[in-house]
């Protein structure tokens, strides 16, 4: 069976962003207590699209693409295509919608104001999709700005001052990004109509950049410094350790898929696929972004080693490790970009896994400091071991994820003939090692001391060391990460994926 | 072949996991499968002893979906080592399983997966794995070290950790470059980087990166903490075959025979023959036997790195260096993991009739790892003598140096057999399980170098026992011998200052240099941390200052008045950054 050959195929982006839309809306109806519903709507909705990606996956990678488009402004057309980047986004994010749903659901048990909490999680997830799946610069910004509010009563949701407070920064921050970025989008449009995302840069901007450099390079500079609040970038990742203040669940996937994924998956499509990375290295813009990427990795992984409270600790780790994308990227050449590239799943995987734990450790033993952990591999082993899984893997030690993102994009530095990324990279390795061993150490090989600080502390699980709800979803994350280093250059991997995605923005070079 | 190639490596890997499943769950039942698993575990590096018979009978394998495209081959460089891995785990592992060690199923977790690292690493083909093998090598022995979890433990853990990630961050380095020189596929990689552009980078971060597990000076730290810190069957792995790794990295990744590193080379010599005479005095001063001899590794593994760097310097003899090398790491692999795994059985069988056997083997190990004739020793010396050839230092050539290195070497046995002959035993005991194999391993040792030399590697020529070769590899021992006579009578009657008389290792603490760079370390961090403290305090007040600037343009305006209850630091922080970026990106964009 041929599978561009059925009628209403093209309607497959439109029914993606509806298995989390619909549920989400649904559950703004239910009551607190009508668990089991919600949770037939949540489970149900995020298999569905698990499965419609898996059903995606062989023609897509194939070269195939799905798009379906309708007119939304003059001249102006809201666009939803499934193609070979779009999917691998995609991917990451049915895959880890999944498990935190199901984590989500575990770790909310019981708490007041589930309904508005799923609701608002759901619209969060049907954003992501949509800026997976936009296919021009303003149905990407539609769905950029609609993840910025569905996501801050997610920050907000335990409503104390401080959850509130570091929820009104991540306001503040993304939407004054979203407007340097609107306004980027709407001057470009100005300049040279609507602008569809194409491998190897739009046709419009490749003429811009001959006949008005400048402006070109005014337009790249606005939207990247747009981008740059979600994509966490110095001088603006303030907002990232401050909304820490989240539940485990929502700093999961705020740092692992959704709102900087969407920040650097927003930098990958301008300068891929609306640019063109060889237009933008000729006007000359790529090399102050890798240098500010680099920057971020350094400052990031210096600023995590003083951290003592784990899920601020990550945070700063994100900051680090989600450059690494934007470096990648900024670099030209295949080996970089795939690198870059792949490293927006390797990443995910690896940090939804950590956050996974840190919010094992925090509920189940009510350990929230990264001193407090001594010796807690004894009573939590099972997530201990994810959480070193995780920890080796941001290191970039082999076969975790993160070395093949880690070696993808030293080879690439060199082969652009940039071998100082290389220096970075081993700086950042280091720092890493710095403040994620200390933690594996107190993890394992220390004594939990006479009187653990979870003594006398109550679990609701009985045989297991934590709730299966709280336990499952974070082993399986820490395989995946594993298996993506281990199997990277197996058929399907997000290496070969990521690989393809490089090579097509490079064919017209 | 592929069948035996899985389970060598799967063999162990599965035990691990299956001794970690079991752990989960502790209650009598789950106790019983554990012990069983831990007496079991020994048999799993067969498969591997079997790999090294092998040979090259084994064929080389692709996995092309494994990692980033996995090569395994057994290598006429890799082949000898694997054996005295096998069987030196093999030892190491029935020590651990049989004698009542404190937590065995951790130490013995920790040693199989020391194992198929270092396994791995033997047979690996391509850049990817032999750094995967590496790592997870590593990583494994950290927990070897820290086994014990006394203070001591602790801070030879912290020092060996810190250490190797600072080596595996340059061999990862060292192997992007060598990688983007073409030099993926190991078989190519000298010739890669020979060809490279920036060799002599690739180079420098090789030998620091290797430099660190083969115990150059000064990289050399680690060893004499680990080596006491750990048990003496982790100690024996430690120094038989772990150290090795980092000769072997040099030997597959440096431009042996392909390119003169004359510079290189030298310096390598040079810190190499530092490090092996130097390891004496300092060995001989220590209060532990299990010091003095890591000293004495040390001194050895300087021996075997001098061999690289000439190999480095001058590349027609690379080939004879690198079989010498290799004949010389297993031979020392195997007599100094004799002696590590001699002491706990002195120890314990010490004061019955069991105790003459064991002087005697404990006695011709040492007597291997000096070199005397006969021994494995004189082979794997014989042959480094033949590689070094007209080699010379400074005028000096290196065949009138090599074998004073003999003679460091049985002063520091004669320190170590001091210090173990006068230290605690036990009542006698019966034979049992660890005795037995380490008795097999003492024979396998003295005599397999000779098998290996004749078989394996049919360039080198064993020496005929003429009285010239005999006497060669005598008067350096002898010369040890009377050294250590004459400074045991002088201590004795008391004709020497009290810190070299009765030294007991706190004139010259153990890791030497260590102590003052701990210290070092230790203020550095500590003015990082007051930097990073008022680099804090001085951001804060910039931003009070902007705060404080916008609220008085908010008391102006009373459009902006509504604002400024809202305003916090942070938000203007967020605004004021962001015109940063932009006054930044503009910057680097309008150049």
């Amino acid at each position: 069976m041929n599978l561009t050959d059925l009628p209403g195929l093209n309607y497959v982006p439109v029914l993606l962003l509806m298995t989390s839309l619909v549920p989400g809306v649904l559950i703004f109806f239910l009551r607190d207590e009508q668990v089991r519903l919600r949770t037939v709507l949540n489970v149900s909705g995020a298999v569905a699209k698990v499965g419609l990606v898996v059903v995606l996956v062989p023609p897509i990678v194939a070269g195939r693409s799905l798009e379906w488009r309708s007119p939304f402004l003059p001249g102006i057309d809201l666009v939803l295509r499934v193609e070979q980047l779009s999917l691998l986004f995609l991917g990451l994010s049915a895959l880890l919608w999944l498990a935190t749903t199901v984590y989500a659901i575990g770790y909310l048990e019981g708490s007041p104001g589930r309904s508005r909490f799923f609701g608002f999680f759901s619209l969060c997830v049907t954003a992501t999709v949509g800026i997976a799946l936009a296919g021009n610069l303003v149905t990407f910004v539609i769905f950029y700005e609609f993840l910025t509010l569905a996501t801050f009563p997610l920050v907000a949701h335990r409503g104390t001052p401080q959850a509130i407070a570091g929820a009104r920064t991540y306001l503040v921050y993304t939407l004054s990004g979203g407007i340097v970025l609107l306004a980027g989008v709407a001057w470009l449009t100005h300049l040279v109509g609507p602008v569809e995302f194409t491998a190897g840069g739009a046709q419009q901007l490749a003429h811009l950049a001959t006949t008005e450099p400048r402006l070109a390079q005014a337009v790249f500079v606005l939207l990247i410094a747009g981008l740059a609040v979600k994509a966490a970038l110095i001088p603006v990742h303030g907002w990232l350790p401050r909304a820490m203040v989240a539940p485990a669940p929502v700093s999961a996937l705020l740092h692992a898929v959704a709102v900087v994924k969407a920040g650097v998956f927003g930098i990958v499509r301008v300068v891929h696929h609306t640019y063109g990375v060889e237009v933008a290295d000729t006007l000359g813009v790529l090399l102050p972004l890798a240098v500010l990427a680099a920057a971020t990795i350094i400052f990031g992984s210096t600023l995590a080693l003083f951290q003592d409270d784990l899920k601020r600790r990550l945070a700063y780790s994100t900051v680090s490790q989600v450059s690494y994308v934007t470096l990648g990227i900024a670099v030209v050449g295949v080996v970089s970009t795939t690198g870059g590239i792949v490293h927006l799943v390797h990443q995910g995987l690896m940090k939804i896994t950590l956050f996974f734990c840190a919010g094992l450790f925090a509920e189940t033993l009510g350990l929230h400091k990264v001193s407090e952990l001594r010796g807690v591999g004894r009573r939590m082993p099972v997530t201990a071991a994810a959480f070193t899984v995780g920890a080796l893997g941001m290191i970039g030690l082999p076969p975790v994820a993160g070395f093949v993102s880690k070696w993808q994009l030293g080879l690439g530095g060199i082969e652009a003939g940039h071998p100082w990324i290389v220096a970075v990279l081993l700086t950042s390795s280091l720092l890493n090692a710095a403040y994620f061993l200390p933690i594996v150490y107190r993890l394992w090989f220390l004594d939990p001391g006479e009187s653990p600080p979870w003594e006398g502390v109550r679990t609701t699980a009985r045989r297991l060391e934590a709730p299966p709800s709280l336990l499952l979803p974070a082993v399986a994350a820490a395989l995946f990460a594993l298996l993506a280093g281990l199997l990277a250059e197996m058929p399907y991997s997000p290496l070969e994926v990521a690989r393809k995605i490089a090579e097509r923005s490079y064919l017209g070079l | 072949m592929s069948t035996l190639w899985a389970v060598s490596f799967l063999t162990p890997v599965a035990t691990v996991f299956a001794l970690g499943l079991v752990g989960l769950a502790p209650d009598p039942a789950t106790e019983r499968w554990r012990r069983r698993l831990v007496l079991l575990a020994p048999a799993t590096v067969l498969p591997a002893l079997a790999l090294a018979f092998a040979g090259p009978a084994a064929g080389a394998v692709q996995i092309p979906w494994l990692l980033l495209g996995t090569m395994l081959e057994v290598d006429p460089v890799g082949r000898p080592l694997l054996l005295v891995a096998a069987i030196l785990y093999g030892v190491a592992a029935v020590a651990v399983a049989t004698v009542g060690t404190a937590r065995a199923p951790a130490l013995m977790s920790f040693l199989l997966v020391s194992f198929v690292g270092n396994i791995g690493l033997l047979v690996a083909a391509d850049a990817v794995t032999f750094y995967l093998a590496f790592a997870v090598m590593s990583f494994a022995g950290f927990g070897l070290v820290v086994h014990e979890r006394t203070d001591f433990a602790r801070r030879a853990g912290r020092i060996y950790l810190v250490l190797a990630v600072i080596s595996e961050t340059f061999i990862l380095g060292g192997l992007i470059l060598v990688a983007a020189a073409g030099g993926r596929v190991l078989a190519d990689a000298p010739a890669a980087v020979a060809a490279s552009e920036s060799t002599g980078l690739i180079v420098a971060v090789l030998l620091v990166g290797f430099g660190v597990k083969a115990g150059t000076v000064p990289l050399h730290v680690w060893l004499p903490l680990a080596h006491p810190a750990a048990p003496p069957a982790a100690s024996a792995v430690l120094s038989g075959c772990m150290i090795k790794a980092g000769i072997v990295g040099w030997i597959r990744f440096l431009p042996l025979g392909e390119e003169a590193q004359p510079g290189w080379g030298l310096l390598l010599v040079v810190l190499a023959l530092l490090g092996a005479f130097l390891a004496v005095p300092a060995g001989v001063l220590q209060g532990d036997a299990k010091v003095a001899l890591a000293y004495s590794s040390i001194s050895q593994m300087g021996f075997l790195a001098a061999l690289v760097g000439v190999a480095l310097a001058a590349p027609e003899l690379a080939d004879a260096a690198i079989v010498a090398a290799v004949l010389y790491a297993a031979h020392h692999g195997l007599a100094k993991g004799a002696l590590f795994l001699g002491i706990p059985l002195w120890r314990r069988y010490g004061s019955g009739v069991i105790r003459w056997w064991i002087v005697g083997a404990l006695l011709g190990a040492a007597l291997a790892v000096a070199g005397a004739p006969f021994s494995s020793g004189s082979v794997a010396k014989y042959a480094a003598k033949g590689a070094v050839g007209e080699a010379s230092l400074l005028g000096v050539d290196l065949v009138s140096l090599l074998p004073l290195v003999a003679t460091g070497s049985t002063i520091l046995l004669a320190r170590f057999a001091f210090l173990l002959l006068s230290g605690p035993r036990q009542q006698p005991h019966r034979v049992d399980a660890p005795l037995v194999s380490w008795s097999v391993l003492v024979v396998a040792g003295i005599s397999l170098t000779w098998i290996l030399a004749g078989e394996w590697f049919p360039v080198t020529t064993v020496p005929d026992l003429e009285p010239v070769t005999l006497w060669d590899a005598s008067w350096p021992i002898l010369l040890g011998v009377a050294i250590s006579a004459v400074a045991w009578w002088l201590s004795h009657h008391e004709r020497l200052p009290g810190w070299a008389a009765h030294p007991d290792g706190r004139f010259l603490p153990p890791g030497d240099l260590v102590v003052p760079e701990e210290a070092l370390i230790l203020r550095v961090r500590w003015a990082l941390e007051r930097g990073a403290a008022r680099g804090f305090a001085v951001r804060s007040a910039l931003i009070d200052i902007l705060a404080a600037g916008v609220r008085r343009l908010g008391a102006t305006g009373s459009v902006l008045r509504g604002a400024e209850q809202q305003l916090r630091v942070w938000e203007v922080s967020g605004v004021v950054t962001l015109g940063l970026l932009l006054v930044l990106l503009g910057a680097g964009v309008v150049r």
